[in-house]
């Protein structure tokens, strides 16, 4: 080898270098464990299909003439392959599947009684307008200690439905489509379709349990009729960069606030930001100028009131709550707006793109 | 080292840093995919003005010409609906649309008649106008079409200017039909015109069984539209929805009765030494069909138009003539 | 600790990176990881997409944090991130027989130093008018491809740690070859593409005029001993008048002088230092002229026009042809994340402008139907990141309709139903679409030997289907496939479409 050790090297290394040289070590360790930790965080839409999207392909929608000749004199195209399944008299009846019997009988519940079956409980459903309850339980014959509770709480209207459904769910809990919406914790699973809220609870936790629990409301889901009624605040919240499974419904008490009623609440991803965005329809104009003032006000008393708009369309407030901005606006007998955003500007766009989309909603 | 030479530097640093900053962020794109396709959906369109004059109560709407002499026959024609007053006046720039569209001589009845064409020019010179611009984007190449057609010759005998269809003279334009909602439009003839007039041969087409004045509009599209095909009654009805014409001729001095639209024999072409002239395009059009010898009614974008309020197939019961000529 | 052992560290840190972002740009393992950081960090891909589209797409901002600290420190980058320089670095050192004299005059500066530029300015002068080529030399774009292309596969048929189902890639003994190539360059001269033809090294070099921190040579206590060039890397010329153009800034010089004459200075007198690249004002013209001339050369070869060939079918949520290629970077992110092998480099198809840019090929694969993957990675939006929902055309998007990347055309001579009296319909089986894109029509015929035989013939809907290929993929006519999807009927081109509505 012709290739020789060079003779020197610098010997003395300053105080500046040294400590540059640190800092320096420092910025790369931060930089590899910041990418590790972004690594972390991802939307789980990416990599399958987002569940709101697919509620899109249930009902046989008017499908423009296909493949149909100019002249289109009668001949129309044969209608899609699916149609909605009829449903049998008593929904709950026979839902025991092999191996397994119904304990008792079916009983039901009115708002009068629900707190007999589930005590405290009950006054969340009697806010959301709770019309009945029919449950059973089901038990396993080969293990007496295994059993599963079938709960349909007959909310009244499909908003009600989905409302108590929303706020009982609760972050990160894997979805399942069942009804028109639907999640799984552990080895029970919750969904709302129509004007029902299910809840089918299993007793331990376990994939053999699990499996009988899916079956079952798989089962019980294709009877219960849904009207296919929207609701107005999964329409009117826009689509676009909301985290799937956020939204909420509030009658009352909404963000914590008391005079927040009749709220739709969602999060959404703005760049790398959570933006949680909220939209509620008051009963008029007027009801909502007043829903206004209480925010306002509530902005003024636990921090500042940093900007106010006022065109002839719309009324916007901006507050600083410390640390974190909330932007309210009306327009007609909406109120809406963005809540604990951390940054300003993403605050204020946000509540604008949400302004705009609602431009042809009132 | 000097403080200015270091000022200079680091001035001129700390510029490239925020300007590059501020350049980054002025310039930043942060639309998702959806947005993209939303805003590149949305591009700005011309729109299309209505070229119909008033008519007084009671003026004659359609006129059929017998004759052999195009000139006296516009005349006579025109004259009976009012004059060519009543439609153009002094100061008028007037487009006047013919079909050029297949590269043949006249005789063989695929382009509009160019006496024909010459007669309506120097009508609306006589009447005042202060430019005629003939246009047409036709099928096969422009120069040979508008040179073998004869059109060319016709427009630089009574002084009118030609105007080819390069790329530059196109614009999305919205049409708003049932069909197309917007199209590339030839729109550079438009932009100076106060009056467009339709010199449509009469002609058999293999498709919609006759091409008239209706579907002589296709002539100022481009663009993709060999799709028009796919739905072509619904397009020719947008058609009369998208243009409303001072008026129009049909030139049925020749017409090619069988393999159309463009023909190839003399066999294919009956001499019928008519024009029909009017302000209505579903009207003239209907009339037209007959020549054919078929019935209207099975005409499927005359009723089209018809449903949609764009004009009327009961010619026979408005105001109409029926004129001798020279 | 020495500033050249942090720059070390420094260095295998980010090339470590860039192959853990090449290894999990792959379905099961992405997750939130930003794999095209290196991409989207990138000043001349930023700087020419600029120049091309007139905005900066999204993620490209980050190009700031490498912009910014150039005009401070100068061409840090080449020699403390570039993982494309640290391999140029590495192999040189690994295979360095020279002896102390030998390397410094290899590390001398030469006047080839300054094609880089006339490359650059042939590029950035072609961008202006609408065609970005900068991604066949950039170094992040040109590493990302050829280890997506050539490396991964090979590693994969070595071990089988890569894929699932082994990745081919059309040409990649091109863009093997080449890599290799510029790799083994560094044993003629060290640093070769560095030095002679990276065009971001060339942007970078420009920008540090302005930078503060600079080398300075105390002339009083140098002796011209030249044992600052022995392992200088952007071969600056520190003896002398430094060339801050070509100057990275990897400190090596400071370490050898014996005299402490070299030092890293906040503002020394320009007079010591070449500041700009040493470029003939003509020659500089005759890059121009050709990146001026590359563009109405290439695009009136008519291959976006009216020769648009069939097998360019782009990767669904790509823009239309034209911004297409005003975007695309060639840096085959999308070809590396697609998770069925679909997408593969074109050479010639799209014409000159559009060699490594990606194309559809279902012979070896298909477009997954709930994927969105190319588009989620892409770092210029020639690809935008369309959400699943939009690409299929449901929920918000069901009024803009799904997004088609093709037609499917039956080629009935070919099938079996159709001309062979055998039944199959695959392609109707696996067509995703609800409901399907293929239909069928029962068909009752006596064969040759007179026997009747029930045949299900298939028909394609083409107000359905979506160009994505699975039927293709699957005809078992394996050598040229009976049923083939050609770029007709693309929504994101008017141009191309199929249908009237």
């Amino acid at each position: 080898m012709r290739r020789k050790r060079r003779g020197f090297i610098r010997g003395r290394i300053s105080r500046t270098e040294t400590v540059i040289s640190c800092m320096l070590l420092l910025l790369i360790a931060g930089i590899g464990i910041a990418i590790y930790a972004k690594g972390q965080i991802y939307d789980p839409n990416l990599f399958s299909l987002n569940q709101f999207a697919l509620s899109n392909t249930r009902s046989v929608s008017a499908q423009p003439d296909r493949l149909v000749p100019p002249e289109d004199e009668g001949s129309k195209p044969s209608p899609a392959m699916d149609a909605p399944v009829p449903s049998p008299s008593g929904p709950l009846d026979g839902l025991a599947p092999a191996g397994w019997k119904t304990l008792g009988n079916v009983s039901q519940f009115t708002a009068d009684t629900l707190f007999e079956k589930i005590d405290g409980r009950a006054e969340q459903y009697l806010d959301y307008k709770f019309v009945r309850l029919t449950c059973v339980s089901l038990v396993n014959e080969q293990d007496k200690s295994q059993f599963i509770d079938i709960y349909v709480f007959d909310m009244g209207k499909p908003a009600q439905a989905f409302g108590v459904f929303s706020v009982e769910r609760s972050d990160g809990l894997p979805a399942i489509a069942l009804g028109r919406e639907g999640y799984r914790a552990e080895a029970s699973y919750f969904f709302w379709k129509g004007r029902y809220y299910v809840q089918v609870l299993a007793s331990n936790k376990g994939t053999k349990l699990a499996q009988v629990g899916l079956s079952v409301a798989g089962t019980l889901e294709k009877r219960l009729n849904d009207n296919g009624e929207p609701i107005w605040g999964l329409t009117a919240l826009p689509e676009t960069d909301r985290i799937p499974g956020t939204v909420q419904y509030f009658v009352t008490d909404a963000m914590s606030l008391d005079f927040m009623k009749d709220t739709y609440i969602a999060q959404y991803r703005k760049g790398g930001a959570k933006v949680m965005a909220f939209l509620s329809k008051q009963s008029s104009p007027d009801a909502a100028v007043k829903t206004l003032t209480s925010y306002e006000a509530y902005l003024k008393k636990f921090g500042k009131v940093i900007g106010k708009q006022e065109t002839d369309i719309y009324t916007s407030v901006t507050g600083d709550m410390g640390g974190t901005f909330d932007v309210v606006f009306r327009k007609g007998r909406l109120i809406g707006g963005v809540s604990m955003v951390e940054n300003q500007s993403v605050a204020e766009k946000a509540a604008l793109d949400l302004l705009a989309v609602l431009r042809d909603k009132d | 080292m000097e403080r200015r030479e270091f000022l200079k530097r680091a001035g001129a640093t700390c510029i490239a840093v925020v300007g590059s900053a501020l350049g980054a962020v002025w310039l930043h794109d942060s639309r998702s995919g959806a947005e993209y396709f939303r805003d590149s959906k949305s591009k700005k369109t011309k729109s299309l003005k209505s070229y119909r004059v008033n008519r007084m109560k009671g003026a004659v709407d359609m006129a059929i010409v017998r004759g052999k002499d195009p000139d006296k026959m516009m005349r006579a024609g025109l004259g009976e609906m009012g004059g060519i007053g009543s439609f153009v006046q002094k100061g008028d720039v007037v487009v006047i649309k013919p079909n050029v569209a297949f590269d043949r001589p006249p005789a063989l009845g695929a382009t509009t008649n160019p006496d024909v064409l010459k007669a309506v020019a120097r009508l609306c010179q006589e009447a005042g106008a202060r430019k005629i611009i003939v246009a047409d984007n036709p099928i096969n190449q422009p120069e040979g079409c508008f040179f073998k057609s004869g059109i060319q010759q016709a427009a630089e005998e009574v002084g009118a200017e030609v105007m080819l269809p390069r790329p530059s003279a196109f614009a999305l334009t919205k049409i708003d039909g049932e069909v197309l909602s917007t199209w590339l439009m030839f729109y550079r003839p438009l932009e100076q015109a106060t009056k467009v007039i339709g010199v449509a041969p009469c002609k058999d087409h293999n498709l919609c069984s006759a091409s008239m004045t209706m579907k002589n509009w296709y002539g100022l599209l481009g663009g993709r539209r060999n799709q028009f095909h796919q739905q072509i009654h619904d397009v020719i009805a947008d058609f009369s929805h998208m243009m409303k014409p001072t008026f129009v001729v049909l030139d049925a001095t020749r017409v090619l009765m069988q393999n159309g639209p463009t023909g190839g024999r003399l066999s294919d072409v009956s001499e019928m030494n008519t024009l029909v002239i009017g302000t209505d395009m579903v009207a003239v059009d209907t009339y037209g069909y007959t020549l054919f010898g078929r019935d209207p009614d099975k005409l499927g974008y005359l009723r089209k138009a018809e449903a949609r309020g764009l004009g009327s197939t009961k010619w026979k019961e408005q105001n109409w003539r029926e004129v001798l000529a020279g | 600790m020495r500033i050249t052992h942090i720059r070390l560290v420094s260095q295998i840190f980010f090339i470590g990176l860039f192959l853990f972002f090449t290894f999990i740009t792959q379905f099961g393992y992405l997750k939130g990881y930003p794999v095209s950081l290196f991409l989207e960090a990138d000043p001349l891909v930023a700087i020419a997409t600029a120049i091309t589209t007139h905005t900066l797409y999204r993620g490209l901002l980050w190009s700031l944090v490498i912009l910014i600290p150039t005009f401070l420190l100068g061409r840090f980058f080449c020699n403390w991130i570039c993982p494309y320089g640290t391999l140029h670095q590495f192999i040189g050192w690994l295979f360095d027989n020279r002896s102390v004299k030998e390397r410094i005059e290899s590390n001398r500066y030469r006047k080839v130093f300054a094609l880089k530029y006339y490359i650059l300015i042939g590029l950035l002068v072609a961008a202006v008018f609408g065609s970005l080529q900068i991604g066949l030399l950039d170094p992040i774009c040109l590493f990302f491809r050829s280890v997506t292309v050539s490396v991964l596969p090979a590693i994969d048929m070595a071990t089988g740690w890569i894929y699932v189902q082994p990745f081919v890639h059309q040409f990649a003994w091109l863009v093997g070859f080449l890599l290799f190539f510029f790799v083994s360059m560094n044993l003629v001269i060290p640093r070769f593409f560095c030095r002679v033809v990276c065009p971001l090294g060339a942007t970078l070099g420009l920008l540090s005029r302005f930078s503060l921190w600079r080398i300075e040579r105390d002339e009083k206590k140098c002796d011209s001993c030249n044992l600052c060039l022995q392992r200088c890397e952007g071969a600056s010329d520190p003896h002398t008048a430094l060339r801050k153009s070509e100057c990275v800034v990897c400190f090596h010089c400071i370490d050898d002088c014996p005299h402490a004459a070299l030092s890293f200075k906040m503002l020394p007198p320009l007079s010591h230092e070449v500041t700009l690249p040493d470029l003939n004002r003509r020659r500089a013209i005759f890059a121009g002229l050709t990146g001026l001339l590359f563009f109405p050369f290439s695009r009136s070869s008519g291959d976006l026009t009216k020769n648009f060939k069939k097998e360019i079918m782009r990767p669904p949520g790509a823009v239309a042809e034209p911004e297409f290629l005003e975007r695309c970077v060639k840096c085959d992110q999308c070809i590396r994340v697609c998770p069925t092998n679909v997408l593969q480099p074109a050479l010639f198809e799209a014409g000159v402008e559009g060699i490594w840019a990606p194309i559809m090929n279902m012979k070896m694969g298909y477009c997954e139907l709930n994927c969105t993957l190319c588009g989620q990675t892409c770092p210029t939006g020639a690809i935008q990141k369309i959400s699943i929902a939009q690409k299929l055309g449901l929920g918000e998007f069901a009024k803009l309709g799904l997004v088609r990347t093709g037609t499917a055309f039956f080629d009935r001579g070919r099938c079996l139903p159709w001309s062979m009296d055998t039944p199959c319909v695959v392609c109707q089986e696996v067509c995703p679409i609800s409901p399907k894109a293929i239909f069928s029509r029962e068909a009752e015929i006596t064969n040759r030997w007179g026997k009747k035989v029930k045949l299900t013939r298939p028909y394609v809907d083409p107000t359905l289907c979506n160009g994505c290929g699975i039927c293709e993929h699957e005809c078992p006519v394996k050598d040229l496939r009976a049923i083939r999807v050609t770029a007709v009927g693309e929504t994101r081109s008017q141009e191309r479409s199929l249908l009237l509505k």
